[in-house]
């Protein structure tokens, strides 16, 4: 299993917010974290970044714990639900060089990862471009280019198709279907699964910091809707993407 | 007035190319000439500026009319020097040094990255400070892309309590105590958040970073107004 992970448990001011989270994921796929607000989504993805400290549970990666919280960091690269924390170039091409300048990375090597991000994620044109004047969609697809390019193994995305309006839904749908194919592997926090179930492998529900439910997207859709996350009635596992 | 703080147009400009250290000493030029030189220097320096915004194509004048609070305090200063002298060319002239520093600042931030300015001045700083120079010019480059977040969240807050129902002159001294709270904890969370954001792209304060390179128009820019300010001032002194 290309990421396992074993028993995280988080707890602040004494509560317990994630509670022995266990699941893996394959190199490659999309996996789906779904559940009510406050169920603890946000939080686990955060904890797999590093930015929160679970008291226990382990993180193993391609066979290899990360123990340490800067081993976190690097592994998982996190596209924060507010665009606009995330994007801090002024200029598109110095928001995606961001990063890579941070790692340290030479100035030939920096100029590479730009343009193949730029190619990658058809922002070419927007190479010049402030980030503010961009759609929403063009501003998610930066935030992902901003963190790809620092080549992280498992990409998290926060609600990523919140506040979108449709043509930018398709664009983030697009995008991660994009990444899936180039072998990323992806965690997708979302309670908006009726817009691209169909593309994602597995599924997880969470509920008070606990997992519910998780198993294969294409076996959940009653369990989905058995915990409030709203499908279309007789919809089929394929019409589950709003690509059709 | 948010739209006067570092809001870089991205536009690919002879002058958006100059160096920023290089242009922080031009902008400085410039306004010592303003305020230090003679009257009659003003409206010249100030009219330059104005042709030079066009050139590069920065609304220097449509910004300034969004600062009116700015161009309120330029007409106290006319105002100020009119009543303590009753001059009125010489008022005029204050209140348009003070307008050409403020359209000055405005065409240095239309075309300066934040993050190239702290660079620049991290890189040239290092000479006297060692390496904490970089943690002093990141703190630099965090300021300025906090600022505009401090008024758009005011600004965000009061048109909310405007939009129910909420007076700010009705009860004023009650209401500035509150808006102070909660703009204070408002912020503290926008900080907490871009904390993170800076921190998941790998970001360290006290790094070195590649500063942009001199060219010999950089040189000339800084030349051309430090020699024309001082020419004025000694005009002026003298």
């Amino acid at each position: 299993m290309f990421l396992s992970v074993e028993g995280l448990s988080l707890t602040i001011d004494g509560k317990k917010l994630l509670d022995s989270i266990s699941f893996s994921a394959e190199k490659g796929t999309i996996t789906l974290l779904s559940g009510l607000n406050g169920a603890g989504k946000s939080l686990l993805i955060r904890s797999l970044k590093g930015l929160e400290n679970p008291e226990s549970g382990k993180i193993i990666l391609s066979g290899r714990e990360l123990t340490k919280r800067k081993e976190r960091m690097k592994a998982f690269a996190l596209v924060f639900q507010d665009t606009a924390l995330g994007i801090v170039g002024s200029t598109v091409e110095k928001d995606i060089a961001f990063g890579p300048q941070n790692l340290g990375r030479s100035h030939d090597e920096v100029a590479e990862t730009v343009d193949e991000q730029l190619a990658f994620f058809s922002l070419e044109e927007k190479r010049k471009t402030r980030p503010a004047v961009l759609s929403g969609g063009e501003k998610r697809k930066l935030a992902i280019a901003g963190v790809i390019a620092m080549q992280p193994e498992v990409i998290l995305l926060d609600e990523p198709f919140a506040n979108l309006d449709y043509p930018s839904t398709l664009t983030v749908i697009r995008t991660l279907i994009k990444l899936k194919e180039t072998g990323h592997t992806i965690i997708v926090v979302s309670h908006e699964a009726e817009k691209f179930l169909a593309h994602t492998d597995m599924t997880i529900i969470l509920e008070k910091g606990r997992i519910k439910a998780s198993g294969r997207s294409r076996d959940m859709i009653r369990t989905l809707k058995d915990n409030n996350v709203y499908l279309p009635a007789d919809a089929s596992f394929e019409e589950l993407t709003w690509l059709r | 007035m948010a739209s006067m703080i570092f809001l870089p147009d991205g536009k690919d400009t002879a002058l958006s190319r100059r160096n920023p250290l290089s242009k922080l000493i031009a902008l400085i030029a410039i306004s010592g000439a303003a305020l230090s030189g003679p009257d009659e220097s003003v409206p010249v320096i100030l009219g330059a500026l104005i042709i030079i915004s066009y050139v590069f194509s920065v609304p220097i004048v449509k910004r300034l009319w969004e600062a009116k609070a700015m161009l309120l305090i330029a007409v106290f200063i006319g105002l100020a020097e009119y009543f303590q002298d009753g001059d009125i060319l010489s008022s005029l002239a204050e209140s348009a040094a003070f307008i050409t520093v403020l359209g000055s600042a405005t065409l240095f931030t239309a075309t300066t990255d934040p993050v190239e300015l702290s660079s620049s001045i991290g890189s040239a700083l290092t000479h006297i400070a060692g390496k904490k120079a970089w943690g002093f010019a990141s703190d630099i480059m965090l300021t300025i892309s906090i600022l505009p977040s401090i008024f758009q969240v005011s600004s965000e807050m009061m048109e909310a309590r405007k939009s129910r129902g909420g007076r700010f002159a009705a009860h004023p001294i009650k209401n500035l105590s509150e808006y102070t709270i909660s703009l204070i904890s408002l912020l503290i969370e926008r900080m907490i958040n871009l904390s993170d954001a800076l921190e998941s792209r790998e970001y360290d304060r006290n790094a070195e970073r590649a500063a942009a390179p001199y060219a010999l128009p950089d040189i000339l820019l800084a030349l051309i107004t430090a020699i024309l300010a001082f020419t004025l001032i000694w005009i002026e002194k003298n």
